[in-house]
């Protein structure tokens, strides 16, 4: 309806000033109004959202190395690392339940301890090739460690997909802005679905190197700077498709969009046919080369020993290397057949426990070159309870060793297991990380009450890890939060 | 008696537009029977896009392009490397591996020929810009049914290939060659309807 007034000489004089308009003015300015909304709200505003590129995180070396070992089956993983609580109530029950020789040889590696006559303990004791004792020692004194233990896993397998391994990118910002994946093929935790990885079934230089390679190798076909523009007329093309398509509009298709266009652009790099291999061979980096054809070390008494690197090795610290440099986000590794129970301690136990504490090595010294803080998150969905330990003959990295290997009894999935979690701060003040979790004399755990599942331990875990290497633990508690972890960081983190 | 104008009467219409423009279409709903909705128009229910799965992948790599193999050439050498990392599940959110299809591209668009596409393989990029455009189209009509060329939008498909090829034409950094450029343009032409279109 519209209702006529007369106009008057008012009316003009209010009309210049703009405080009234006249009804001619205002229907006219509706009139503009109204074709202004329908016209541009259907066309141009939406052209210009649609047309918007992709948000890529900004590649940046960002200092800080996360890893994670998951150690597929039932360990004894009591013969690993010992909190200082278990070490100054350990009691020759707990140590044969655990499959160690006792308090007696336990060893300080920050307020950690271990058996320096167990594989691992004595393996991490070793330390890498290229390293003197003493050097080595002054690497052990930067660590710290903490855990979340309790008897939330379940042994023979069961457990393993619960989602145990987690993932770093894009929470730890770094300049290839994916992590590398080793062996995984477990569901990871909820909220690492969907994380930015390469994954290689076994871990060598050559292998890594291949998924950070072009096939055929850059040469006549192509360049960094072609690879630029094509990336860039890809996500223009997308733009596109994204108006014909509406894509835009439907869920999950903006993410889809920016992980196809941010990886094209990533590409670029990878059109130096070295690219790759420069990365992963040691003796191609820079702060490794020094000890990447070292074949000794030193031991305690400062007699050179035989310290040679496995080609899995070389590959692990510099992939662990190039997480602590900021080139990758982290190095998540799954070691299978962890199964220790009724298994042949120096055959089986042994090489298994040397073989992970190497990595833990690797991780270590690859964060002594890197000069970087680091942070590697170690558990297992299985524990075998142990009926002692057995001296074994056995070699680390060559060097022949006599050890006291555990004896894994059978499944104890429900008495003890521990997500821990190390330390490294290059400044030498890592963390004051704590334990959860109350350990009986028989060294059995309750968990704590606030640590309800291995999820929750994971997240704390994953949680603690971003915290100490600086990377963005807000972003990552909402992801986790959004993927229903419902505790605070700070009854899930252990510092 | 005084006239109503029509400057009045449309400014009326416009207005009833705008609100009528606030509410949903009685007839948007396809299964109410009638006629099928007009191109463009918002249907409810479109739901989520979806990734491509490796499988997925290799074989739109294989529609696309003229003359590639998924069992030979460099094309299955890279399937060889990349296929467990592309994606293996089609929720949008949680795939992950999407950043390794361009490298998967890349490999299939070395083992394209040039001629299959009548781009020469010497000669200016300047001079050769209308067949390496006319060859993106070529693959782009072929991942998306002829959309490319065929389609409202076929002047700024044409346009993003037209960008490209004028980049690569005046590179000042590095020497491109009718090689490069084919491979650049193939890339962008065959990664934006292999994984792009959200399926």
């Amino acid at each position: 309806m519209l209702i006529r007034l007369k106009r008057t000489h008012k009316d003009a004089i209010c009309h210049s000033h703009g405080h009234h308009p006249s009804r001619r003015a205002f229907l006219r300015r509706g009139l503009a109004a109204g074709i202004a909304t329908v016209v541009f709200s259907r066309t141009m505003v939406e052209d210009a959202m649609a047309a918007l590129p992709p948000s890529c995180p900004q590649p940046m070396l960002a200092k800080g190395a996360l890893a994670q070992i998951f150690s597929e089956g039932g360990p004894t993983m009591g013969a690993r690392f010992i909190g200082d609580d278990q070490a100054t109530s350990m009691n020759a029950t707990m140590a044969a339940n655990y499959g160690i020789s006792g308090q007696a040889n336990l060893v300080s590696i920050g307020n950690l301890r271990v058996d320096k006559t167990s594989p691992f303990g004595a393996t991490l004791l070793q330390g890498p090739p290229g390293y003197t004792s003493a050097q080595w020692q002054a690497v052990l004194a930067r660590v710290s460690g903490g855990g979340h233990r309790g008897q939330f896993n379940q042994d023979d397998g069961g457990g393993v997909d619960t989602g145990l391994l987690g993932g770093a990118s894009p929470f730890k910002s770094s300049q290839i802005g994916k992590d590398i994946r080793i062996a995984n093929s477990n569901k990871l935790a909820t909220w690492a679905n969907g994380l930015p990885s390469s994954l290689v079934k076994t871990a060598t230089p050559a292998n890594l190197a291949k998924v950070f390679s072009l096939t055929p190798a850059a040469g006549t076909f192509t360049n960094s700077s072609s690879m630029t523009a094509s990336a860039d007329a890809a996500t223009a093309l997308g733009q596109v498709l994204t108006r014909v398509f509406g894509i835009d509009k439907r869920k999950g298709g903006s993410e889809v969009l920016a992980a196809t266009s941010c990886g094209f652009y990533g590409s670029a790099a990878l059109a130096d046919p070295n690219y790759g291999l420069n990365l992963f061979t040691p003796a191609n980096v820079p702060a490794l080369a020094g000890i990447a054809g070292a074949t000794t070390s030193t031991d305690a008494a400062g007699k050179t020993i035989t310290n040679t690197f496995s080609t899995q090795e070389l590959a692990l610290l510099a992939a662990f290397y190039q997480s602590g440099a900021g080139v990758a986000g982290g190095v998540f590794i799954e070691y299978f057949g962890r199964d220790y129970h009724g298994q042949d301690p120096q055959g089986v136990i042994a090489p298994r426990d040397i073989e992970e504490a190497r990595a833990i090595v690797m991780f270590l010294a690859a964060c002594d070159k890197a000069q970087s803080r680091g942070a590697m998150i170690y558990l297992s969905n299985g524990q075998a309870i142990a009926a002692g330990a057995q001296q074994t003959a056995n070699t680390i990295g060559g060097n022949a060793v006599t050890l006291n290997s555990p004896i894994a009894d059978g499944d104890a999935g429900g008495s003890y297991n521990a997500g821990l979690i190390l330390f490294y701060d290059p400044a030498g003040s890592p963390p004051a990380a704590r334990f959860t979790g109350k350990v009986d004399l028989n060294g059995n755990v309750k968990i704590d009450s606030r640590i309800a599942s291995s999820r929750d331990a994971v997240a704390g875990l994953y949680l603690s890890a971003l915290q100490h290497i600086g990377a963005d633990v807000g972003k990552a508690t909402a992801a986790m939060q959004k993927a229903g972890i419902a505790r605070t960081p700070s009854d899930l983190m252990l510092f | 008696m005084k006239r109503t104008s029509p400057l009045l009467l449309a400014a009326l219409v416009a207005s009833l537009a705008t609100i009528a423009a606030c509410f949903p279409p009685a007839t948007s709903d396809p299964s109410a029977g009638g006629l099928p909705p007009e191109p463009g128009t918002d249907l409810p229910g479109l739901g989520s896009a979806s990734a491509p799965t490796a499988d997925a992948v290799i074989g739109r790599i294989r529609n696309t392009l003229i003359g590639v193999d998924p069992l030979a050439g460099n094309f299955a050498k890279a399937i060889a490397q990349v296929k467990p990392n592309l994606p293996q599940m089609t929720n949008p959110v949680q795939a992950t591996g999407l950043d390794q299809i361009p490298l998967l591209v890349y490999a299939a668009c070395t083992d394209a020929k040039l001629a299959s596409y009548n781009v020469p393989t010497t000669g200016t990029i300047s001079a050769n810009s209308a067949p390496l455009i006319a060859a993106g189209m070529k693959m782009l009509d072929a991942g998306l049914a002829g959309v490319a060329s065929q389609g409202a939008s076929s002047g700024d498909f044409q346009a993003a290939l037209q960008a490209l090829v004028s980049t690569l034409a005046a590179d000042k950094a590095t020497t491109q060659t009718m090689t490069t450029s084919f491979i650049a343009v193939c890339m962008a032409s065959t990664t934006a309807p292999v994984s792009m279109v959200g399926y």
